[in-house]
């Protein structure tokens, strides 16, 4: 068949649930300039330059847009939404398409970071705080173990803790989150 | 107002279908017929046909008819037809009223009851207001034949020819010691690389050659009073503590000067080169004056100073003791051609101008490209080498949210002939890094593709930013552009000699007090706001001022003198005629009535209403009043009444709705 | 002055340095910082990049706590400060978000008061100004050559300084005397969480920062963000290694070079902490 793509390989309700977040209907004016690439410190490492994953989030490349390495690449260093002439908030929108690709569980299984966020977030759930050593052991150990070194290095300093950490109302934000979730 | 028996006419048209097609135009007749005070009511398929004009012609001679009414369209397309009629037939043409009943009624009502119904109360209120109508005439006021044109660049040089060529005597008023304006600057214009001063210091020259033209140079308007065809402007001359008809331009104050090697911020080129106290402008300066600045000469400045300018002059044309200047000028038409400025770029620091000194912005390279700039038109850096790389930014604060909006219309074209001259004088790699190529004249297309012809290199991606870490021993002490090649997919680093941006447009310094003392309004933007952006985009809100050149909007030479022209054409037939005819729809106010509050003066949108402070009333001038009836809607007092928008007529006319279904 | 004092989860168990130096140059200048009672974790990006309205929801109750101790909420770590401004702004931008989150509020039995939130940069050159801050100098840093680096988030996307080159922390150590070093990479972001990973993408720009810090002569870094303060301090080695050549620098966060020049001592700003070692006398 050839490289084409077909209209029913396209997901406009993709682009429609994108558009329809605050934030989310500017990427309609992208007159598809660059700039956010440009200024990107990291977009020479992205598959999809930030200016690619807006006009394709446009377009309806669901599959492309959710599965890249783009989105756990992209630092939310907000360069991109200071220089975009057209104004859009190209950060913001990266959430929104994080979001999905969590919710629907698509990402690079090499990239650390999904998990680092899953870990983050339980450990917030249960106890209103977060330990940042205990989250990164819990997301990949293996991750964990190949920062021994430093571990004990920051150890040596005072720098480092394995105290869990925990708000003292605990019932009061877990209600928190469950309302949040639920609206 | 005198109340002999009214005598009236009634009309109802069918416009083909327009109309008869859902009023039953019979039935309107009928009911109309048996008001009191209509003599003749008639019913006919076209009324603005000359058959139909003729039947209100022929009744108002049999029927002794003094009032007319039509019931037809929109008065914006026949009022003046059927005035014309009246008039025709010997009666004043304000004895006829128009009703509307198109675009009112039969357009907008489905069901024929309903629009019968209607189109009755719309021809009986026209019916009872028009027994109100007073007989009025069209004001003449004479207009004075001289016309004023504010600013000296290739806008207001073309404005003024075509006047002067009329016969008519044109003062053109220069802000700068020179007319030329930016044109001036520029080495060649795109897209046939003609040579910009051979084609402009013609017209410079006949310019200051023209018996019909004064020219004013170092001067700004400081006031303007009055109204269309009758301006009094004054107009402030600066001192050059030159004598202007003694001097010759021969340069001897210029080297003689104390000041062995100039020093001080030339405004000609941008800041490249430097210029002394005492200088001329640019080589084909017009008028080629010397002129002292007295912000850097000594003797002005300190009261100190061997004065051996005043020695070299054989002249003796420097007089340091020359006042200030007040020129006040009447005339009919004024044309606004204040040009237009670039942005400043060291508000967006992230291109590095003013810090990386290989940083330039277009019209310093237009300048440094120009034979009479600093290198006499070669490229060079200012640490003195000569470029190997070129990098050209296009849209630098042009198309952006947090800048101008607007695409500058001019950058593109500009962009491609300077990297065009540059690559010809240096033999340099020169890239364009643009978002799209706008290339729309005549011959623009072309003159891109013979550039990309010639090897510069057309890179599609907006440059966020220049700096100058290396990451890669190719690119020490190099400006990098790192930019997405969006046509290519990938992230490119290109390490360059010389960076050019190219700047978005904005008006002039000044726009905003020139905005007030002309009374002309501006955009968001502060261009000056045109009439209609479509069909008149030369004139403007107040009545017989002209637009011309950039201070309406960004545009190229070949539109600007495109423009020009026309606003050229516009004042001369404003003051061609000799005078000007004023519809006499305009307020009066009562000065019995009126108790000087003042509600009304602010609300006037053309400036009519002035407040006479000795006799504590205000007063109409009427040559600026529009009739648009929003001071005498204010009005608390009810001093002010509108000719054919009197208390009395729309009250008869609220009646004469309410009477209709009462029978 | 009192201030409602945010330190989020990592300040004391990773950044106790951060903690107390601000503490400690908080206390000469006069400013009262009294801690949340009750804060919780702010949700930083992980949060937001899973739920939306949980993020909100976090960062509001943080505010609502706030509000009860002043109006002013102070937080040292740029990504907290980023998370409760964007609170703020959503609740003032957004109606219907607005309601969702009022209603999410009740329920717990919080109240919606906003609060204005600031980093001590801020405070320290706004509210206190440089003036004051002279008078307590005991120690200038004359002869040091100082590289300001702000990081992302401090002034953008809700800072009120210019976005991309920022002035306070450059004007600050100026007034200190020291020799600042005009860093065109100042806010170039440093890889923020990639980075603190470890991973190699991240810390390639952290080389790039660091190498052309030490070209342009730099001695010391000085940063407002906790973990700009971690990524470009303890990946040093690795980064040597990496890219072969010397990139270590030493890094502090900008309370504690300010705490040396109002004569506060090595331990009390947990000078003692840093990987790389700093000493004011070796200039």
């Amino acid at each position: 068949m050839g490289k084409v793509k077909f209209e029913s390989e396209v997901d406009r309700s993709f682009t429609e649930e994108i558009l329809s977040e605050p934030g989310g209907e500017a990427i309609l004016k992208c007159i598809q300039c660059g700039t956010c690439s440009s200024t990107c410190p990291l977009s020479h490492f992205m598959d999809y330059t930030p200016r690619q994953i807006i006009y394709m989030v446009r377009e309806g490349f669901k599959k492309e847009v959710l599965s890249s390495r783009t989105l756990w690449i992209c630092a939310s260093c907000f360069s991109c939404v200071v220089q975009c002439p057209s104004g859009i908030k190209i950060a913001d929108v990266m959430h929104i398409i994080k979001r999905k690709a969590m919710a629907e569980g698509v990402y690079p299984k090499d990239e650390f970071l999904p998990k680092l966020y899953k870990s983050f977030y339980e450990s917030v759930k249960a106890s209103g705080r977060i330990n940042e050593t205990n989250v990164v052991r819990k997301a990949s150990l293996g991750k964990a173990l190949g920062m021994l070194g430093l571990g004990l290095k920051l150890r040596g300093k005072g720098r480092l803790s394995l105290a869990e950490e925990s708000v003292k109302d605990v019932s009061q934000v877990r209600k928190l989150i469950e309302e949040a979730e639920k609206a | 107002m005198s109340r002999e028996e009214v005598r009236i006419g009634v009309y109802v048209c069918h416009c083909g279908t327009n109309i008869a097609g859902v009023v039953n135009v019979e039935e309107v007749v009928e009911y109309i017929k048996k008001i009191p005070g209509v003599v003749v009511a008639r019913h006919y398929v076209y009324m603005c046909s000359e058959a139909g004009q003729n039947l209100i012609k022929q009744d108002i001679k049999e029927h002794k008819l003094n009032r007319v009414v039509v019931a037809s369209c929109s008065p914006n397309l026949h009022e003046n037809t059927f005035r014309r009629a009246v008039a025709e037939a010997g009666l004043n043409p304000y004895y006829f009223q128009m009703a509307n009943i198109r675009e009112h009624c039969s357009w907008v009502t489905e069901d024929p009851k309903e629009a019968t119904e209607k189109a009755k109360m719309i021809v009986r209120a026209a019916v009872e207001r028009v027994k109100y109508h007073e007989p009025l005439e069209k004001k003449k006021v004479e207009v004075k034949d001289k016309i004023l044109v504010v600013g000296g660049g290739i806008a207001g040089i073309s404005a003024a020819l075509v006047c002067a060529n009329a016969g008519k005597t044109v003062y053109l008023v220069e802000k700068s010691p020179s007319i030329g304006g930016m044109m001036s600057r520029l080495d060649k214009t795109f897209p046939t690389l003609d040579c910009a001063a051979c084609i402009l210091t013609p017209k410079m020259n006949e310019v200051a050659s023209h018996p019909n033209i004064k020219l004013i140079t170092y001067a700004e308007v400081e006031s303007v009073e009055g109204f269309v065809g009758n301006f009094k402007v004054r107009i402030r001359k600066k001192p050059r503590y030159v004598i202007e008809d003694l001097c010759v331009g021969c340069e001897k104050c210029v080297e003689a000067c104390v000041f062995k090697e100039p020093k001080f911020y030339d405004e000609w080129s941008f800041g490249l080169k430097k210029r002394k106290p005492v200088y001329i402008p640019f080589p084909y300066a017009v008028p080629r004056k010397a002129i002292i600045d007295p912000e850097s000469c000594l003797y002005l400045k300190y009261g100190r100073c061997k004065q051996t300018c005043v020695e070299a002059c054989d002249r003796n044309a420097i007089d340091f003791n020359q006042k200030e200047e007040i020129i006040e000028v009447e005339v009919g038409a004024i044309i606004l051609a204040t040009g237009y400025k670039f942005i400043d770029v060291s508000k967006l620091p992230q291109y590095g101008y003013g810090k990386y000194p290989n940083v330039y912005i277009a019209p310093e390279v237009e300048v440094m490209l120009n034979a009479s700039g600093p290198t006499r038109g070669e490229i060079i850096l200012r640490d003195g080498r000569k470029p190997k790389s070129v990098a050209i930014i296009h849209c630098v604060g042009s198309r952006d949210e947090n800048n101008k909006k607007y695409c500058s219309r001019l950058c593109c074209m500009a962009a491609i002939k300077l990297a065009h001259l540059i690559k010809e004088r240096t033999e340099a790699e020169v890239y364009n890094f643009y978002i799209d190529i706008r290339a729309a004249g005549k011959g623009y297309e072309e003159f891109y593709k013979r550039v990309a012809s010639e090897g510069v290199r057309f890179i599609r991606g907006k440059v966020a930013e220049i700096t100058d870490v290396a990451l890669t021993p190719e690119e020490e002490g190099k400006l990098i552009v790192r930019v997405e090649d969006t046509l290519a997919g990938v992230i490119r680093r290109i390490p360059v000699d010389m960076v050019v941006l190219m700047p978005a447009l904005e008006p002039a310094t000044g726009v905003e007090e020139v905005s007030k003392m002309f009374g002309v309004s501006v955009t968001e933007d502060f261009w000056f706001l045109e009439r209609h952006p479509k069909l008149a985009p030369i004139a403007t809100f107040a009545d017989g001022i002209f637009l011309a050149g950039c201070c309406q909007g960004p545009k190229d030479i070949p539109d600007t003198v495109m423009q020009a022209e026309g606003a050229a054409g516009d004042a001369l037939a404003l003051v061609s005629r000799g005078y000007i005819e004023l519809e006499p729809n305009i307020v009066s106010i009562d000065p019995e009535k009126c108790s000087g509050c003042r509600v009304c003066v602010g609300m006037c949108p053309f400036g009519a209403l002035k407040y006479n402070e000795e006799k504590g009333v205000t007063e109409v001038i009427e040559a600026l009043c529009k009739g648009c009836g929003t001071c005498a809607a204010a009005c608390p007092s009810g001093a002010i009444q509108q000719n054919l928008f009197k208390d009395k007529q729309v009250y008869a006319e609220i009646a004469g709705i309410l009477a209709v279904g009462g029978e | 002055m009192k201030y409602a004092y945010y330190p989020g989860c990592t300040l004391r168990a990773s950044y106790p340095h951060v903690d107390m130096s601000l503490k400690s140059v908080f206390r000469v200048l006069g400013v009262e910082l009294v801690e949340i009672d009750d804060w919780n974790c702010c949700g930083s990006t992980a949060v937001e990049n899973i739920s939306e309205a949980v993020s909100l929801a976090l960062s509001a109750r943080n505010i609502c706590l706030a509000a009860k101790i002043s109006d002013t909420m102070l937080t040292p770590c740029t990504e907290c400060l980023l998370q409760q401004r964007r609170v703020l702004y959503i609740m003032e931008q957004y109606p219907k978000v607005r309601e969702k989150v009022l209603k999410v509020l009740e329920k717990v039995g919080l109240e919606w008061k906003p609060v204005k939130v600031v980093h001590p940069l801020e405070i320290v050159v706004n509210d206190i100004g440089l003036d004051k801050v002279k008078e307590k100098v005991k120690r200038d840093l004359s002869g040091i050559k100082v590289v300001p680096y702000y990081g992302c988030l401090i002034t953008r996307p809700y800072g009120s300084e210019h976005p991309l080159y920022p002035t306070s922390m450059d004007e600050l150590f100026s007034a200190l005397k020291a020799e600042v070093i005009d860093y065109p990479l100042k806010t170039k972001c440093c890889g923020a969480t990639l980075t603190a990973t470890g991973d190699e993408r991240g810390l390639s720009l952290v080389y790039q920062l660091l190498k052309d810090a030490k070209r342009r002569g730099g001695n010391v870094i000085v940063v407002p963000c906790t973990v700009c303060q971690f990524n470009l301090e303890v990946f040093q080695d690795k980064i040597s290694t990496m890219y072969g050549e010397n990139v270590s620098i030493p890094v502090l966060y900008f309370t504690q070079l300010l705490g040396l020049a109002l004569g506060l001592s090595e331990s009390e700003l947990g000078i003692d902490k840093l990987l790389v070692p700093f000493s004011i006398s070796a200039r």
